[in-house]
């Protein structure tokens, strides 16, 4: 992988967006959003379709205007700048490729409008598709490729003009699996080249998780976590996050301190202080599960109820108490049967939690 | 609402590179078959009598006929008025049709339907019309008149029946930028407008996205209605017979009016001048077809790329 370290670590962000509200005809699609982007920084936008995410790339872009709130892009607030001057590329899902040009017009288009001679545009048109690994694709026809050489040439499109910004919605949503990790390493390779800082919006968080260095994560409008992939995994802010991120073991505890206790007396150890009724959650690929018994702590005694095999994981769904069941993926060399009776164990460091409480959990902003 | 910038989805086309099968062409010979006849033979009489094969003056072939249409001092003349009546008047149609169908993009169906309401009514009541509202008797120049604008119809400049064939042009206006508009509103809304937002974030100007983008996407529902109106209005006689000048005559008005001469003799130099008419619009047909078929084999596939 080629994810890079923002090379300008300086207090004033590259792009930071100020209590940015949008609404629609009954509908608050953005609603009091803050986030910092640095320079040469790779942030995904990640949420459920409807949730404002491609509302907040329009505006970043300035096709759609906000209904209250600050862009500011290098030091230089957007609001009032329009689309075509703000030196932000968009990347968007099928590429969008003038159908009437060529892909060697494509490419060099930005230039054009700038007012770039055409030899000069020709040249560098014909390197940037190189770099895109699209060599000799110049008097194609957009018509003539495929989703993933039409994703490039977008790319090339975009990256040819040396935007400050690049914005990418959904750039991969419309690629199958393989030609989507091809893509995601270009994308990747050539932010590396060029330094740019990149604002991905996908609603998969794989897709987030491999291509970003931060993940903002948004619901109904508003952010609720902005984190790296590894935080956003292991430390989701509530429910709803842990859930989309693919959170699927959640029960209820009393927190003494580092001891929780289940409703079924089981007690658990953490590494985390509480005090009260909490939900607790594990990841199901962080649950070890043995035949063996072991005297170590957080090992509950388990029977195997369901046994699903993925490929590349076995799911194993397992009681541990009558009202407590709890998944596990394990690899899938380890093979249980139903009704078997194995050991759990549900380690201190993986085990988070979420303090019972009505009111919205803050955004976490790392 | 936010944009929908997913680009449109592409229409199957149906599978052509398979054979019809035989049979299916029987079904289309009713209609093949009228249109032949009517046409056709028609065309067939009319080739026959310009040469002289049949004729009231009985059966002599030559080209007399043709050279007598081709020499006759108003032919040129009358092919000019005809050309530039032509040219000019779809010019400015299809100009001012662009501008409007843009204007009227985001509007509602009612653009549309305004766009219909000229379409049935027939080029005589356009006529009656512009006759009523611009002869120097019409309506406009009697209200200058009574405002006190004008001190008689002579001041009222000349707008019928006039040496620049101004009411002419001005009917075909009236009667073809919304036909041409109806056509071009329809082209402009199958456009995604997520076009146009990538050529401006991509730092297109405003005249830049129409000049690099909507009008090259525009181009042959441009190039169909204009040519339908240019050939409309090179072939249209009543018109420029009744709001036209009288001298020269446009290329239809030349051959109406040898064909209803009262020497009998020049009706096969009229059926001559209305093959030569023909001939024209078939080569402008032509030209057209060339023009569409550069534009379609821009967008043809290569087989194996």
């Amino acid at each position: 992988m080629y994810k890079t370290v923002p090379h300008s670590q300086s207090l004033m962000p590259h792009l930071h967006l100020q209590d940015l509200t949008k609404y629609f005809p009954g509908v608050t699609a953005v609603q009091s959003l803050w986030l910092e982007v640095q320079a040469g920084e790779i942030l995904a936008l990640l949420g459920p379709s409807g949730c404002g995410k491609s509302t907040t790339l329009q505006m970043i872009a300035g096709v759609v205007q906000p209904d209250s709130g600050t862009i500011t892009l290098d030091g230089q607030i957007l609001n009032r700048v329009p689309p075509e001057r703000r030196d932000i590329a968009l990347v968007l899902q099928r590429g969008l490729l003038f159908p009437h040009l060529t892909v060697g017009e494509n490419v060099a288009f930005g230039l054009k409008m700038r007012g770039v001679g055409q030899a000069e545009r020709e040249e560098k048109a014909i390197a940037m598709l190189l770099q895109v690994q699209l060599e000799g694709f110049a008097q194609r026809k957009p018509s003539e490729l495929s989703g993933g050489q039409a994703q490039r040439v977008a790319l090339a499109r975009s990256l040819i003009i040396h935007p400050k910004l690049l914005l990418l919605d959904e750039p991969l949503s419309a690629l199958d699996a393989n030609l989507r990790e091809e893509m995601q390493d270009l994308i990747l390779r050539l932010q590396a080249q060029t330094g740019v800082t990149m604002l991905i919006v996908t609603h998969d968080q794989a897709e987030a998780v491999v291509m970003s260095q931060r993940i903002a994560l948004m619901f109904d409008g508003c952010l609720r976590q902005v984190d790296t992939p590894e935080q956003i995994y292991q430390q989701p802010c509530d429910e709803t996050v842990a859930r989309f991120m693919g959170g699927v073991n959640f029960f209820a505890a009393e927190a003494h301190g580092r001891q929780w206790t289940l409703s079924n007396d089981l007690t658990l150890l953490s590494e985390y202080d509480h005090h009260g009724s909490i939900q607790v959650t594990i990841r199901p690929e962080q649950i070890q599960v043995f035949i063996e018994g072991r005297s170590q702590a957080n090992t509950l005694p388990a029977t195997v109820i369901a046994n699903r095999f993925t490929g590349t994981q076995r799911r194993l769904t397992l009681a541990i108490a009558p009202e407590l069941t709890l998944q596990a993926w394990v690899t899938p060399t380890q093979d249980f049967q139903i009704g078997q009776s194995v050991w759990a164990y549900l380690p201190p460091t993986a085990l988070w939690y979420f303090p019972h409480s009505t009111v919205p959990h803050p955004v976490q902003v790392s | 609402m936010p944009l929908k910038l997913q680009p449109p989805r592409h229409q199957t086309s149906p599978n052509l590179a398979q054979p019809f099968p035989w049979q299916a062409y029987l079904l289309m010979l009713p209609a093949v078959g009228i249109v032949g006849l009517l046409f056709g033979g028609g065309l067939v009489l009319a080739l026959l009598q310009s040469v002289g094969a049949i004729g009231l003056l009985g059966s002599q072939i030559s080209l007399t006929a043709y050279q007598a249409a081709l020499t006759n001092p108003e032919f040129l003349r009358s092919l000019t008025l005809s050309l530039y009546i032509a040219v000019v008047a779809t010019g400015l149609s299809t100009v001012l049709s662009v501008g409007l169908a843009l204007l009227l993009r985001t509007a509602g169906r009612w653009a549309s339907f305004a766009c219909q309401i000229t379409l049935p009514i027939p080029h005589l009541v356009g006529i009656a019309g512009v006759l009523l509202l611009l002869s120097p008797s019409g309506f406009i120049s009697r209200s200058l008149y009574a405002l006190g604008l004008i001190q008689s119809d002579q001041d009222f400049p000349l707008l019928v029946n006039d040496a620049g064939n101004i009411g002419v042009l001005l009917h075909f206006l009236w009667k073809e930028i919304p036909f041409i508009t109806l056509i071009l509103l329809a082209v402009l809304r199958s456009i995604n407008p997520a076009y146009e937002m990538q050529a401006q974030i991509l730092g297109a100007t405003p005249w830049q996205r129409f000049w690099n983008v909507t009008l090259p996407m525009m181009r042959t529902g441009i190039l169909s209605s204009s040519l339908i109106v240019f050939g409309y209005i090179f072939a249209s006689f009543e018109v420029p017979f009744l709001l036209g000048s009288t001298r020269p005559r446009t290329l239809p008005v030349l051959v109406y009016r040898a064909f209803t001469d009262s020497d009998i003799a020049r009706r096969a130099e009229a059926i001559a001048l209305g093959i030569i008419l023909s001939i024209l619009s078939l080569l402008i047909i032509v030209a057209y077809s060339w023009l569409v078929s550069r534009g379609r084999q821009n967008r043809q596939p290569i087989k194996g790329a």
